[in-house]
């Protein structure tokens, strides 16, 4: 009991020491409406979280433009560190919800599709088929960010630009 | 005592002292906007799925200031207090949204006018070069869109938001892949410094997109028809200018270096443009354009070489 009495300070020591070093560590803030980390460099690869504006990120690494970062809820990947900024930005409550605001209320057809409700009601006031531009977005999102590596290894062009 | 003063009724504030009653009617107002203020930052990380509109949350926010101070009038003018803030605060993320719209009104205008190749083979290769120099720009976090129109005009076009389209006719002019690159890096330029946008803006039909943040999505889709229309019709008929087009040329010569092709491809393409005439017919003068890219690469790098892949460009586009 004894010991256990001693170990409870010891290890209130230890976790501000955590604490300390924690916060220690390069915090970034999102400062665009919403910043999405990824699991690789690059826009092709997969989502890892979405962020909104003002989240702070720590940041775990740098590459480049690109940091390898933590968010709150604990996700890790890499964010464009043109989507972030050093100064502390504010939690920005309408880009949260302007950015997707009134998703449940998009035009039917829409959802899942990604597009804009605006853009679903110029479709259809013009009459326009929307399957091209589904089509390409479709092609993009099947766009094999391996593949893009070798791309640009083979050409010697990119990030493999000696 | 913050919650005392907030739960004290009209019937005992009516006993107090003038000055009292004054004091109380402060305390009471701070009280009120740090409760509003709290309870509106609580509903911040429920709302990230972003469902409720500012109504709504301005009513919720109402209903619980009403129930805390027993004063259903006060409610209702801290919940209309609380959307008016928060569509104040939709009104600034306005432009990224409105970018993407407006890159998507332009590619459903532009594919639907011209149609889509359906030659998987070229598309992707388009795609893959597309990526390789966005690698190297100011936004390479964009979730670019690239494609090609079966058309032999000769043209190229860029939608806000990240949409970038090249015609059939324009590849079948390019002698190698930096060709290419070098007018894709165009497209991806005007993208990126919001061309698009900035066109739109000066068309003064923005004015009224702060007022989109109050609006239905109906509304929204209605009043938002110029500004497409407007964005569609700077890119696929007007074309951006002069001096959009000379920054995206300019953006487009240091994309090329940093990404690793001969940017002399560039300046050799839009020379081959000049002494056609008449082509691509929204990026008017191209000789123009062509010395001051030769200009810019004699000056920036005038040793510049760089990778021009023809062969790789034959086996992808034939």
């Amino acid at each position: 009991m004894r010991f256990v009495r001693k170990l409870i300070p010891a290890a209130m020591v230890a976790s501000v020491g955590l604490v300390a070093v924690d916060a220690a560590a390069e915090q970034v803030f999102v400062q665009k409406p919403s910043a999405v980390v990824r699991e690789d460099k690059g826009n092709l690869y997969k989502e890892v979280e979405t962020v909104p504006k003002g989240t702070a990120l720590t940041v775990l690494e740098r590459d480049g433009h690109w940091l390898r970062v933590k968010s709150p809820g604990g996700g890790e990947g890499w964010v464009f560190d043109g989507a972030v900024t050093t100064k502390k930005t504010g939690p920005g409550l309408g880009d949260v919800l302007g950015s997707n605001a009134d998703a449940g209320a998009a035009a039917p057809g829409a959802a899942g599709k990604g597009m804009e409700p605006e853009s679903v009601a110029y479709a259809d006031t013009k009459h326009l088929d929307r399957a091209p531009l589904e089509r390409l977005v479709a092609a993009r999102k099947a766009l094999d960010p391996e593949d893009l590596k070798r791309f640009m290894s083979e050409g010697k062009v990119g990030e493999a630009k000696p | 005592m913050t919650a005392t003063f907030l739960t004290l009724g009209p019937s005992v504030r009516g006993n107090m002292k003038k000055s009292e009653s004054r004091t109380f009617v402060r305390r009471a107002t701070v009280a009120r906007i740090l409760l509003t203020c709290a309870v509106a930052a609580a509903f911040v990380p429920f709302n990230m799925g972003g469902c409720a509109s500012a109504n709504d949350i301005g009513n919720m926010t109402g209903s619980i200031v009403g129930q805390a101070t027993h004063d259903s009038s006060l409610g209702n003018r801290t919940g209309r207090q609380v959307a008016a803030g928060v569509n104040t605060a939709k009104a600034l993320s306005v432009d990224e949204r409105a970018e993407k719209a407006m890159g998507e009104s332009v590619v459903l205008a532009v594919t639907n006018k011209y149609k889509l190749s359906t030659n998987q083979k070229l598309s992707h290769y388009v795609s893959l070069v597309g990526q390789t120099v966005v690698g190297s720009s100011s936004a390479p976090d964009l979730e670019w869109v690239f494609g090609v129109l079966d058309t032999d005009e000769v043209n190229a076009f860029a939608g806000p938001g990240g949409f970038v389209l090249v015609t059939r006719g324009a590849i079948a002019r390019m002698e190698d892949e930096a060709e290419l690159a070098g007018v894709l890096a165009h497209e991806v330029a005007h993208v990126t410094q919001h061309h698009g946008l900035e066109a739109v803006k000066n068309s003064g039909k923005m004015k009224g997109l702060t007022e989109l943040a109050a609006a239905s999505v109906d509304e929204r889709a209605a009043q938002f028809m110029p500004l497409a229309s407007e964005a569609v019709d700077t890119v696929a008929v007007k074309g951006y200018d002069r001096g959009q087009e000379f920054r995206a040329d300019e953006e487009a010569v240091r994309l090329l270096g940093a990404t690793g092709y001969d940017p002399n491809a560039y300046a050799r393409f839009l020379g081959k443009l000049s002494s056609k005439g008449g082509l691509m017919s929204t990026h008017p003068g191209a000789a123009e354009r062509a010395q001051r890219v030769a200009s810019q690469i004699h000056r920036e790098a005038p040793t510049a070489k760089g990778a021009t892949l023809r062969e790789r460009f034959l086996a992808n586009v034939k």
